[in-house]
Order: C-alpha cells, then structure tokens, then sequence
C-alpha cells in the first residue's frame, strides 16, 4: 500500500514536471504571463478543451472524474492541496469510535490512473477571470476554458469575540475534517472524569444542517462508554434544528440526562465570545460556561477563492443558475457543493454529488457537445445516534420556475419500530461506500 | 547587530531577548510537531483494527464466507464488541460479531 502510493506520488510529480515542461517549450508566445507568473498548459492545449476544478471534496472530485470519464476528449485538471480527501460525512463516527480516521480518508491516485484526470497539488490562490487563470500558491497559473469551482465553505471568524483560526486548535470547529477532527477527538478522550463539553453550532445556512446535533450523539456515544458522568451542553444560534424530534427522543433513550440543548432564545442568540485560554464560552446573557473540552462551529460563507473572485451574493455564497450550476455571474464558470446557494438543496455531501454530476453535464455539453437533459437533483441525510439508530431526511430536486425546488421529501418519523431505524444504519453505510467510490473510484 | 542596536550595550539585551523568545518557542514548535506526527499516524491503518461482520450487505464488494463488513473499521475493540453486541439484539440469526481486521483481510484476500 505504501509503495503504491509513493510511487502514485511520483507519477504526479513527473506528469507535472512533464507538463511544465512541455507549456515551456510551447514558448512564450502561447503562454499567456501575467505578473511574472508562469502559466501551465497541456501541450495540446490548443487542441482539446480544458476544464480545471478547483477542490476535490465532494462536489469537485464528481466533476473531475465524470467529465474525464465521458469525454476524453477534455483535458481535466484538478487543483488539489491535499493528495487525500478526508471526508466530513461520517466523521462524527470517528469520535464515537466508530470509525478510524484513515478508512475516511481516500487518495486521489484513481482520478489521474483511471481517468487521466491531471492532479496538481497546490493550493490555488486567486482566479483570474478575465484571463481565465487559476492562480496557485506557488506562483504558477492553470489556463481554463471552464473552471468549476468547489471551495466548500470558509468560516466568519468575527462573529465570535475571541474566536480565531489559532483558537480553534484549543476548541476545534472540526467542520473541515481531518486535522481538526482528530484534535476534537483527543480533546474528548483527554476529558476529566464528569467533565463538561460545550459544542456551539451556527446560525444558518451551514454545512450538514444536522451534523452539530449527530456529533453530540456520537460524543455522547463515547462518554457513555468511556467517561459515564461527562455532560454536554448545546449553546445554539438557532431555536430548532434539523431532524430536532427524532434527535431528542433518541437522546432521551439513549443518554438520559447528558445532553442540555440551549436554544438561542435562552442564551441571548448563543455563543458571543470565548476565552480560550481559561476555556470559557461566553452566551448573549453574559453566561459563562467553562469547559473541558469545546467544538466551536463559527458561521460559513463560500470558500475564500470564491469571494475574492467575486462570484458571492452579499451573504458570502456563490450565486448559480441551478439548471446547470452555472455562474449567473460568469458564464464560464460552475459552483459546485457547499458553496454555492442551490435553492432548496441543503450543503451535504450526497448534495454536492448531485450537484456535480448535473454540473459535469452542462461542461460537457459545452466542450464537447454532449446533450444536456433537464437538471434532476437529490440528496439524503443520514445521522447516526446510536449504534443501531440512524434517522434520515432527503428530497429529490428539480429546477423549476427559475431555481432548485423540491419535488418530493422523506424524513423518519418518531416512535419508528428499530428494525427501521436498523435498516437505515446499513442504508448509511452502504451509501458511504457508494459516494467513495463515486467519487474517486 | 552593533548597528542594528545602535549601541553596545544593547547588543546583549537582544540578544538575551532573542534567546528567550526562542526557548520559549522551541518546545511550543516541538510540541506542535509531534501533535502532527500523531496526526499522520491517524491517517494510516493501525496495526489493530476491528470490524462487525455479519450477513448482510452481500453485495458488498467486502465479503467473505464468513460475511460481509456492516461496521468499521474501528480503533476501539469494545466500541466495535459493543456493536455487534447491539445488533444481535435486532437480528440475532445473522450472527454478526466483532473481528480483528487483520484476520478478516487475510481470508478476503
């Protein structure tokens, strides 16, 4: 295994060491330079349409390989920093013991040897519309003739006094998994016997509407085995949430007395300031709550790339024609996944998907003349509570009257017989192994 | 640094300052460090695992004839005991139980 992925490495290391290469020679008359940057480009650029996506989650990955997949006639970049995907969904398993952290996390490799897809891993840094570039890290450019865009989200840090990217090493939001999530797990693990948790979810819209409650089950899940008197409080920006009921009757069942869910009503609109250091969360009514252990999730917007880009609404998200996942402010661009404001559609994994999968036929339509069918969406969200416990909401989607509407919705219902909610658990995790292998398979 | 300083006498003062800062920061970047080699540790498959096994999902890539991976993998031994141990409860003639990956890897392979 480790062989295989060192010599992944250097496969892309080569392939793009040949690609400088060869944009080198194709002189400098081709290349377009700007602000002493050099500019990269398949040596038959000229030749094959190129799509570069920026972010292989969910929503990036999808497009990446099914443009790749079904038409080779595209050159497919990825633009990537990480060589691995760790994926959100399913990470609160992780702190439950559920899952390891490396069965969550899947390389990349298969896109490049499967698909041809080009992985370059760097962080892209800018977009230049007018040239149609993306900017990366290192000082080189990507050349474009569609660019979709899969950021995911970036977080409001001002909307907690005290609240910064260094303090949520000390209170991790853990809303982009894999470093974060594994510093919330040892923070968990580390707790004194009869300790007090605080997890703070945000005002919305937000990533996985119900992953704040799914991840106090799950850590609640944990202490129940490992720190029986250990406590969780909830101090909410919102007054309800997703899948509410269902979440406090399992609580009720299966971990009497841990959980306190504050509404923000309660606490003057939730968490207002923390002080990392004395670990102390700081309500609207002025309460202070010290903690042994906290999750903060700040406020989200689009990733960063896309605001510089301007490509968001005055809210931070990205605005699309949901018929294709268009830009509605750049036509050669697609906004794919947590980014982008998607009519009715929540920000989730199986969403992101969905997404791109309508996304990947419009590119395709409009480089290699692939015919477009109208846009079908759907998702569904899973939340596990406790072993055999597992609720879900979803909806199928259609573009209708000028944005994405619901066409048709399920959600569990309370009091369902356990072999229901058994049968959803093996829903679930089947549904993890089919969206990875989507992806990336 | 004379000229920096603009005087010898304030050569040693940051110079001491400069050595404080620094031994203060080394064990905070030692620290750091180490918190990332746990992490890329994380990352990999450990040398213990378990999983559930039991009969459903059979058409799941991930079977034998012993059954097919419903759980897992997990790090926590009693985390994944505790799980079978629940879902026998629902169905107790799938016989699923907890297995050392290792084991179950060996015969899928």
């Amino acid at each position: 295994m480790r062989k295989c992925s060192d010599k992944a490495d250097k496969t892309d290391k080569a392939r793009r060491e040949a690609y400088l290469t060869s944009a080198t020679r194709r002189s400098a008359s081709r290349m377009i330079l700007a602000a002493g940057a050099s500019v990269f480009a398949p040596a038959i650029a000229q030749a094959r349409p190129r799509l570069v996506v920026v972010g292989g989650g969910a929503a990036g990955a999808t497009v990446a390989k099914y443009v790749a997949k079904d038409s080779p006639k595209i050159q497919v970049t990825l633009v990537e920093d990480s060589k691995a995907y760790t994926s959100c969904f399913f990470s609160n398993l992780y702190l439950a013991g559920l899952r390891t952290l490396a069965s969550l996390t899947h390389r990349y490799d298969a896109l490049a040897e499967r698909y041809g897809v080009t992985l370059v891993t760097s962080r892209a840094s800018a977009i230049d519309r007018d040239r149609k570039l993306v900017r990366l890290a290192d000082g080189s450019a990507v050349a474009y003739d569609r660019l979709a865009l899969s950021p995911g989200v970036s977080f409001d840090y001002d909307a907690v006094r005290g609240y910064t990217p260094s303090a949520a090493e000390q209170m991790p939001h853990a809303y982009q998994a894999g470093f974060q999530t594994f510093l919330l797990r040892r923070q968990i693990a580390a707790m004194r016997p009869g300790g007090v948790f605080v997890l703070a979810p945000p005002t919305s819209p937000y990533r996985c509407p119900p992953g704040p409650y799914e991840r106090a089950s799950m850590i609640a899940k944990y202490f129940k085995r490992r720190n029986p008197t250990a406590k969780i409080i909830i101090l909410d920006a919102k007054d309800s949430f997703a899948k509410q009921p269902l979440f406090e009757e399992g609580w009720a069942a299966s971990y009497p007395g841990m959980i306190e869910w504050r509404p923000a009503s309660f606490s003057g609109g939730g968490l207002k300031e923390v002080d990392v250091k004395e670990m102390l969360l700081i309500d609207g009514e002025g309460e202070r709550i010290r903690a042994d252990a906290a999750s903060v999730i700040p406020p989200q917007r689009a990733g960063d790339i896309a605001l510089s880009a301007d490509l968001t609404d005055s809210d931070g998200w990205a605005v699309v024609d949901g018929s294709q996942m268009r830009s509605r402010l750049d036509p050669n661009i697609f906004i794919v996944g947590d980014a982008a404001r998607a009519g009715a559609m929540p920000k989730s994994g199986f969403a992101a998907n969905s997404q791109a999968r309508v996304a990947a036929l419009a590119i395709r339509a409009d480089l290699d003349g692939a015919t477009l069918f109208p846009a079908r969406f759907r998702n569904t969200c899973w939340s596990f509570i406790d072993n055999q416990n597992v609720v879900k909401v979803g909806a199928n989607y259609a573009f209708r009257d000028g944005d994405i509407r619901v066409v048709d919705r399920f959600v569990s219902k309370v009091g369902e017989p356990p072999s229901v909610r058994f049968d959803n658990t093996l829903e679930a995790n089947a549904w993890y192994g089919a969206i990875a292998s989507d992806m990336l398979g | 640094m004379g000229s920096l300083t603009k005087g010898p006498s304030l050569a040693p003062r940051a110079c001491c300052a400069a050595l404080a800062l620094a031994s203060f920061l080394a064990p905070v970047a030692r620290a750091q460090e180490a918190l990332h080699d746990l992490y890329a540790q994380e990352l990999k498959p450990k040398p213990q695992e378990w999983v559930v096994i039991g009969h459903h999902f059979r058409h799941s890539d991930n079977c034998t004839s012993d059954g097919c991976v419903v759980m897992g993998p997990m790090d926590d031994r009693e985390a994944c005991e505790e799980w079978a141990r629940d879902y026998n409860r629902h169905d107790p003639y799938d016989h699923t139980r907890c297995v050392e990956a290792k084991d179950y890897r060996t015969k899928a392979e």
